[in-house]
């Protein structure tokens, strides 16, 4: 095996012992049963893996075909109503919800509203009522009869004589007993009026208590409640104004005076940013406040000079200098606030 | 208390080395002080309100044992503070 030509000669050799040479009549053989085998493998790849006609396995079975695509037809009815039975589902939820609010808001009279149909009711019967009603009266009234719901009052607005002494003697016994204001008293609309005394025996009630020269109170008393106070209730939110208890979000910016420190380059002012969350406890003008903040202060002007001698083949001397740039600090606020209207003066006490 | 700082060292041939950002160094630093607070409040409305404050502290945050060539660091600064209210029950 001296040069190329015997490598050669010896590849030959080895190729025709493994049969590997080229045989045209074996690749025609072959070619013609490809030929043959066309149409059936055509057949198996349509109608299935069995790769031959001549089994049933293989065959387009139209009945199941037929069945599948009335199942198919019918779970994508079947999706279809489910699909739009969620949406009638989710359009009626929100047109329950929508009602209920609706109703809800309808359901409860704004006392403001019912104040002023009262004040407005009392001032168009200023003519047609008796000058006086006693104290007495009230409590009379309220011995013999149960107490007086406030809104049949106000469904009777045909009958002021009947109002008019209603609201003298609540007003008095607000006065007098300290009871709950009106504007705690909510009315509902739904609720079936009942009036426990009849209009005409109230003013025969007061015309024959007042003809027994008892304690009068004069319409310019200042024990009765004039219209325009009356009026003020409308003026006042639904929603208290001091609620029990708040959480809060409180960031803060200062402006420093920086220290002065050791460092060449000094700043005159720095900074003191904090943000933190607050949980108040209110109470009538007062409050006291708990929380937890982080604040970042800048403008130190500070740093901390070490020197290190190192010996090694010489002396070395190791000037090591920090310069303090900012402090982080975590702290718990605890104060005290004083509400006076819309004005809050606090005062925060921070260990940090 | 978290410090940031540079950090410099020097050796005898006056080679400089500055590392940036080296935070947790608190040496010569008080970590602890108390502050106080006077604030004004006005509520612009149901949620919001905005203030002003002035804020001191009580302690010496540098401790001169370390620090020796200083006058010492005070808080005192004047500011403005928003209050938000997330929510009352």
């Amino acid at each position: 095996m001296n040069n190329w030509n015997d490598i050669e000669k010896k590849i030959v050799e080895d190729s025709e012992k493994l049969g590997m040479t080229f045989q045209e009549g074996y690749w025609d053989e072959m070619e013609h049963m490809l030929d043959e085998n066309d149409e059936d493998i055509a057949s198996a790849a349509l109608y299935g893996s069995g790769g031959s006609s001549s089994g049933d396995e293989g065959l387009f079975q139209e009945e199941y075909w037929d069945e599948m695509s009335l199942i198919l037809d019918k779970e994508d009815r079947r999706k279809r109503r489910a699909l739009w039975l969620r949406w009638t589902f989710h359009a009626a939820a929100v047109l329950l919800l929508m009602f209920t609010v609706f109703n809800h808001n309808n359901s409860t009279v704004d006392i403001s509203n019912s104040n002023q149909q009262l004040a407005d009711s009392t001032q168009s019967s200023k003519e047609n009522t008796a000058k006086t009603a006693t104290a007495s009266t009230a409590e009379n009234l309220n011995k013999n009869n149960a107490p007086t719901p406030l809104n049949s009052i106000v469904k009777r607005e045909e009958d002021q004589t009947a109002i008019k002494s209603e609201l003298l003697t609540q007003n008095v016994l607000r006065k007098r007993n300290n009871s709950t204001p009106i504007s705690s008293i909510k009315l509902e609309k739904s609720s079936k009026p009942e009036m426990s005394f009849q209009p005409e025996e109230l003013s025969q009630q007061t015309s024959s208590l007042a003809a027994l020269s008892l304690p009068t109170i004069s319409l310019n008393s200042p024990e009765i409640v004039r219209s325009e106070s009356l009026n003020g209730f409308k003026n006042k939110p639904r929603r208290n104004r001091m609620l029990p208890i708040s959480l809060n979000l409180v960031a803060s910016s200062n402006v420093a005076l920086a220290p002065k420190g050791n460092i060449s380059n000094q700043s005159r002012i720095g900074s003191n940013t904090s943000l933190g969350i607050e949980l108040t406890k209110h109470q009538v003008n007062w409050s006291l406040s708990l929380g937890a903040n982080f604040s970042h202060k800048t403008g130190l002007n500070h740093e901390l000079l070490r020197t290190k001698a190192t010996y090694g083949t010489r002396l070395y001397r190791e000037h090591q200098s920090v310069e303090y740039k900012s402090i982080g600090s975590v702290g718990i606020p605890v104060g005290v606030n004083y509400h006076r209207k819309r004005d809050v003066f606090g005062i925060r006490l921070t260990p940090t | 208390m978290v410090n940031s700082t540079y950090h410099r060292y020097t050796n005898y041939n006056s080679d400089e080395l500055l590392v940036k950002n080296n935070y947790g160094i608190k040496e010569g630093i008080n970590p602890f002080d108390l502050r106080l607070k006077l604030m004004y409040q006005r509520r612009l409305n149901e949620n919001l309100a905005v203030g002003v404050n002035v804020s001191t502290g009580f302690f010496n945050q540098i401790d001169p044992n370390i620090i020796t060539n200083s006058k010492g660091m005070k808080e005192f600064s004047v500011g403005v503070n928003v209050q938000y209210t997330l929510f009352r029950r």
